[in-house]
């Protein structure tokens, strides 16, 4: 009996590893999150998890730099997002930049953000519990290439942006034709 | 009934030992290098090394395509023309390319520079970490010094030749380290005669190094010449391998879009397969017992 039960938690144990924790643990976390954002200052700290509901989005957030070439970096695991360190924090006052991978033949984290569409919500939880929310306002497509402005900065206003490839896979280049950019405002 | 116990136990030991290693040959695979990877041991590195008189004595390894006429001491490894030399002739290129992202912290007037007597970037003769960026050749002339002052990275980048007089001095302090100082001079670089001099310097047009001369760094100029007469040239000794900045946007500048195909994927077939298989035992094992 007793091995058998600690034949069970080992069991569990092995199939959920701390990077596939059930989803309803994680939603402890948020709410208590969601409640502490309603009572403390809205100046965002350090972002440390992205949620999307509409598209079952629930990630770890990491730092991202600059390549060599002057592109910003992706996440290294097709499981995390990544935020732009060198843009402000989610949620302050500018544009913030998430990107996440849209997978090769396998599934990542942003591998329906093509589905989002005007309204639908953003949530990100920074360092201190306090979540912030943001609402899509549209959706644009840029060659893999470029470097659009709007994407990284804007004048007025807190964004949020995020980021992943769409159009054609490049099997030479090692990437796709175009990123997608979901725009969004906070709420 | 214990034999079965036992036999249960061991392949649970099996199963479990196999999904640690199936599952951590990711992460290991997943580490990378910076910095100079395999030209980091080079103390020289070259296409041809000159070398006509003794006493020149090279404490790293030394790398080139046709050798010298007169063999200096070396305390370290000689690579002629093979992999590793070639590995590190692509690590120097990738390093300089790296380094050439950087952006500039400090950009001088157009037109050829002193740093040794220069006051436009700050007190004559003293650099505090930085990308310091010159249109056009740089010099430590007239015999004199700079001081490196604090701990960071330098970068001298110049559009053109690096030539120290003979006499000059580069002088380390306030936690300066020779690991963390870069040249890359788009011409040649000349070392003067009698001075002393610190630092990477990653030059494809070539190296000509004055006699007598100290050096703590490395003369990297994989495709081009460097010459050496009765020097003492060391490879840096650092803590790490020597590693370059991570890049940092410059003032204003827009990245590009990043490249968001595909990760590394943390979510492993054994992580599923395996406490399957593990389950399907225990079930088994539970089944026979009842019987």
């Amino acid at each position: 009996m007793c091995a058998g039960a600690v034949s069970s938690f080992f069991v569990l144990g092995m199939m959920f590893p701390p990077h596939i924790i059930p989803k309803e643990a994680v939603k402890i976390q948020d709410s208590s999150a969601a409640a502490s954002a309603a009572t403390t200052s809205h100046v965002y700290g350090l972002p440390m998890r992205l949620t999307i509901p509409k598209i079952d989005v629930n990630a770890a957030i990491s730092y991202m730099g600059l390549t060599a070439s002057g592109n910003m970096e992706a996440p290294k695991t097709n499981e995390d997002s990544g935020w732009y360190k060198y843009g402000p924090h989610p949620g302050n006052t500018g544009s913030a930049v998430i990107a996440g991978h849209l997978g090769v033949g396998s599934r990542a984290v942003f591998s329906e953000l093509g589905l989002l569409t005007k309204g639908d919500t953003i949530s990100v939880t920074d360092d201190h519990g306090q979540t912030v929310s943001f609402t899509v306002t549209h959706t644009q497509t840029y060659a893999y290439d470029t470097e659009p402005s709007e994407v990284f900065t804007s004048s007025s206003g807190a964004h949020l942006n995020l980021i992943t490839c769409n159009g054609d896979w490049d099997s030479t280049k090692r990437t796709y034709s175009e990123r997608l950019v979901v725009f969004a405002d906070r709420v | 009934m214990a034999g079965d116990m036992v036999k249960l136990i061991k392949t649970v030991g099996v199963l479990v030992a196999l999904t640690v290693v199936l599952t951590a040959a990711p992460l290991a695979s997943a580490a990378t290098s910076t910095g100079l990877g395999a030209a980091s041991t080079f103390v020289i590195l070259s296409s041809t090394y000159s070398n006509t008189a003794s006493g020149t004595t090279l404490n790293g390894d030394l790398g080139y395509t046709t050798p010298p006429a007169v063999t200096p001491t070396v305390n370290g490894a000689t690579h002629q023309a093979d992999s590793v030399y070639n590995q590190a002739g692509i690590h120097q290129n990738n390093a300089l390319i790296a380094l050439n992202n950087q952006p500039c912290s400090f950009s001088f007037a157009p037109g050829p520079i002193d740093l040794a007597s220069d006051t436009t970037h700050g007190p004559v003769g003293v650099y505090t970490p930085g990308i310091y960026c010159i249109s056009g050749a740089a010099s430590i002339g007239g015999g004199g010094t700079i001081t490196l002052n604090g701990t960071g990275t330098y970068i001298f980048r110049m559009d053109g030749a690096l030539t120290t007089s003979a006499g000059s001095v580069v002088v380390l302090a306030g936690g300066a380290s020779d690991c963390d100082v870069w040249w890359t001079p788009t011409q040649s670089t000349t070392i003067g005669a009698n001075s002393t001099f610190a630092g990477a310097d990653l030059d494809a047009s070539g190296i000509t190094i004055g006699s007598t001369v100290n050096w703590t760094g490395q003369a990297l100029a994989f495709g081009g010449t460097v010459s050496t007469e009765t020097d003492t040239i060391s490879a840096s000794v650092c803590s790490a391998e020597r590693s370059l900045p991570p890049p940092t946007p410059a003032s204003g500048a827009v990245p590009g879009l990043p490249n968001t195909a595909e990760g590394a994927s943390t979510v492993n077939l054994a992580w599923i397969i395996l406490p399957g298989a593990v389950v399907a035992l225990a079930l088994l094992y539970i089944a026979r017992r009842k019987i």
